[in-house]
């Protein structure tokens, strides 16, 4: 119950009982991390060796030594195309301070769609403020927004969780929603009108009219458009977030907060 | 001393190579860390001890994964109690009554931690909520039996050693 008090009194501060735990966790879930993102792209090299090997044995058994050697470019090379791609990213946003986190926790056993990241208070990362990465759309794609933050760490809400909501339009015609999360790496975009314009494959940005996320951000694509009224007056609309979230290393924080 | 420390870094283990599992790419809809806690039950621990890691345990899973503090440490603590009851009154005579005993309380852990006590909060719940509690639920026993049967030695032989008492 004190651990629910402390919670509730300030939602946005974590309890003590989280923050002790997050600080020894944190480092503990960062090696992980760092841990399986690292196999997981030698694995990937790995495969693409074996596809070389059987071509090219001779060769490669001549060329193993640079090859390796290469494998570690390309990968500061992936890592400098990624970090160009949030730099590009943080261009676009004229105006807003942007601070790159890595991801280094996962939602442990749950539904939620919460993210850890390795900057929080010391960073001037605040609750509230966005989170956004890189998409393969271009632009910059909403990730989610902070909802607690640690010295060191910061939680992060997804735009798949279902407590998450953004007000957003449709890029092409214009027409004015709410996008929420559903929980499985889908979003709804409620409120639409039954009669609106919209079609598969629309673009969905947000409005700006919420006071956190600017105007123009990528929220996702239009994958489903329900028949008819299905709810009253609105007909709900099925979103596919433009990140994706099971790929996600890197992210931007806007740091900018909502004037109250 | 030795068991304690066992499973302390069992309980570490698992949280690592969750994670790990989690940024390799392959995401596991079940609870890590409650069916090995289940588990430590019977390896008589310091009952303090115990306490405290079960305590840690909830706040972690709450520190990753719940907008809500103390959701899991609840709802960990309650069904400890409950399994805690089935072994003392019950005493687990035999395979079956463990077995239920293990499946129920793993059922009404996953169902207070993820879909009553988010409703008592007021989080939003996902559409089909009771699909995504069912996962859990599922996969979370998968996870228990695995546990039950790494545990053999020291869970089952205790399970069986009180029931050889009672008798």
């Amino acid at each position: 119950m004190v651990l629910i008090y402390a919670g509730l009194k300030g939602p946005s501060r974590l309890s003590l009982g989280e923050r002790i735990v997050l600080k020894g966790a944190g480092p503990v879930s960062k090696s992980a991390a760092l841990g399986g993102l690292g196999l997981r792209k030698f694995w990937q090299k790995y495969l693409f060796l074996v596809g070389v090997e059987e071509e090219n044995e001779k060769l490669r058994q001549k060329v193993s030594y640079l090859e390796a050697e290469l494998a570690r470019a390309k990968e500061a090379f992936y890592e400098n195309q990624r970090l160009r791609k949030l730099l590009r990213v943080a261009r676009d946003l004229h105006g807003q301070t942007p601070v790159v986190a890595h991801v280094v926790g996962k939602p442990l056993g749950s539904w939620q769609g919460l993210i850890l990241i390795d900057r929080g208070l010391d960073d001037n990362i605040l609750p509230e403020m966005p989170v956004l990465a890189y998409t393969p759309y271009g632009p910059a794609g909403v990730v989610g927004q902070v909802v607690a933050v640690e010295r060191r760490y910061a939680k992060v809400l997804l735009l798949t969780d279902p407590s998450f909501a953004v007000d957003a339009l449709v890029q092409r015609s214009r027409e004015r929603g709410l996008l929420r999360g559903q929980g499985k790496e889908l979003c709804l975009l409620d409120y639409v009108s039954a009669e609106a314009d919209v079609r598969e494959n629309d673009l969905i940005v947000t409005s700006g009219l919420d006071g956190i996320f600017p105007k123009g951000l990528l929220l996702g694509r239009v994958v489903k458009i329900y028949p008819g009224r299905t709810r009253g007056l609105f007909r709900p609309i099925e979103v596919k977030p433009a990140v994706d979230f099971q790929k996600l290393e890197e992210v931007l924080v806007l740091l900018r907060v909502r004037l109250k | 001393m030795k068991k304690d420390l066992i499973f302390g870094l069992s309980l570490f283990v698992i949280f690592w190579f969750y994670q790990w599992l989690s940024f390799l790419g392959l995401h596991f809809s079940f609870d890590p860390f409650f069916p090995f806690l289940l588990g430590g039950m019977f390896w008589r621990l310091h009952l303090l001890l115990y306490l405290f890691l079960v305590l840690i345990c909830g706040l972690v899973v709450d520190a990753f994964s719940s907008l809500v503090p103390g959701v899991t440490v609840i709802a960990y603590f309650v069904s400890l109690f409950i399994f805690y009851q089935f072994a003392k009154k019950l005493a687990l005579k035999g395979f079956f009554p463990a077995l239920i005993s293990l499946i129920f309380t793993i059922v009404l852990c996953e169902i207070l931690r993820l879909w009553f006590l988010p409703l008592v909060f007021e989080l939003s719940l996902p559409v089909y909520s009771f699909y995504f509690v069912g996962k859990f639920c599922l996969f979370t026993l998968f996870w228990g039996f695995l546990c039950w049967s790494f545990c053999q030695v020291s869970f089952m032989k205790d399970v069986f050693q009180i029931s050889i008492k009672e008798n």
